[in-house]
């Protein structure tokens, strides 16, 4: 039979207990909480990571399909060049273009061959397609424009890349 | 060469299955490869540079987003068996 003193410190070891017990729980309720919203935050990244992936694996699996679009160099941002052409359409494009040029003769040939389509896609690309239909459009004769294979571009901004700033311009076939 | 990850779901709370996922080569979901609608985008640099750059980074993402659940779990566990 224990006596009052043993059933005393039973008393006070199990309140002890029950005291770290909790405090136990509740350190584990702060971590789950923040290992779940680090998952939480982790997963639009990691599952767009697979997208993209996805997307570029499938470009390189299925080449012959492609879509060619015109991509200017860096330096068209920076160059006059554009500004020019609308006041002398024949001149001849300027040097730092040239790079533009080579890529729209690339996918005139493409389209040639059946296999792609053009249109333009971010900023610097739009204002090199831009910049050739508008010439063309001008002159009334097909000229740096028809070696992209365009003709006429059309605004086509995407509601939901507003925020962004994406400008996607399609540019028709002839 | 190829890769299988395995690692723990819980689709029904604490109770863990183990599951196997083939991660080398990648395998994509066909949904989210149909995302683009059909467009094709043209690549600078080249779409293989790309893949080469970015699929050692994807393992790692993908590694630590199966391993990022288990922590959760635990706790949980732990939780749990104290309430």
């Amino acid at each position: 039979m224990p006596s009052l003193k043993d059933l005393r410190n039973r008393i006070a070891a199990t309140k002890a207990t029950q005291k770290i017990t909790k405090a136990m729980q509740m350190v584990a309720a702060s971590k789950l909480r923040r290992a779940q919203a680090a998952a939480e935050a982790a997963r639009p990244y990691a599952s767009r990571m697979d997208t993209v992936l996805g997307n570029i694996a499938a470009s390189v699996a299925a080449p012959t399909r492609r879509r060619g679009f015109c991509k200017a160099p860096a330096a068209i941002r920076a160059s006059p060049s554009g500004l020019h052409r609308r006041t002398r359409p024949v001149r001849p494009i300027q040097h730092r273009d040239r790079a533009a040029r080579t890529r729209a003769r690339q996918c005139a040939y493409e389209r040639r061959q059946k296999r792609s389509s053009s249109s333009a896609v971010g900023r610097r690309a739009t204002t090199v397609a831009k910049t050739l239909c508008a010439a063309d459009c001008r002159t009334g004769r097909p000229a740096l424009g028809a070696h992209a294979g365009l003709r006429k571009c059309r605004d086509d901004r995407r509601e939901d890349h507003r925020a962004v700033r994406q400008v996607r311009i399609r540019c028709l076939a002839h | 060469m190829s890769g299988t990850l395995i690692y723990s779901r819980f689709p029904l709370g604490d109770r863990a299955i183990p599951t196997a996922q083939q991660i080398i080569p990648p395998v994509f979901d066909a949904k989210a490869t149909n995302e683009l609608d059909g467009a094709v985008y043209e690549f600078e640099p080249e779409a293989e540079d790309i893949l080469h750059e970015l699929l050692p980074r994807n393992l790692a993402v993908q590694i630590l987003r199966r391993c990022s659940k288990m922590p959760r779990r635990s706790s949980g566990a732990q939780m749990s068996a104290i309430g």
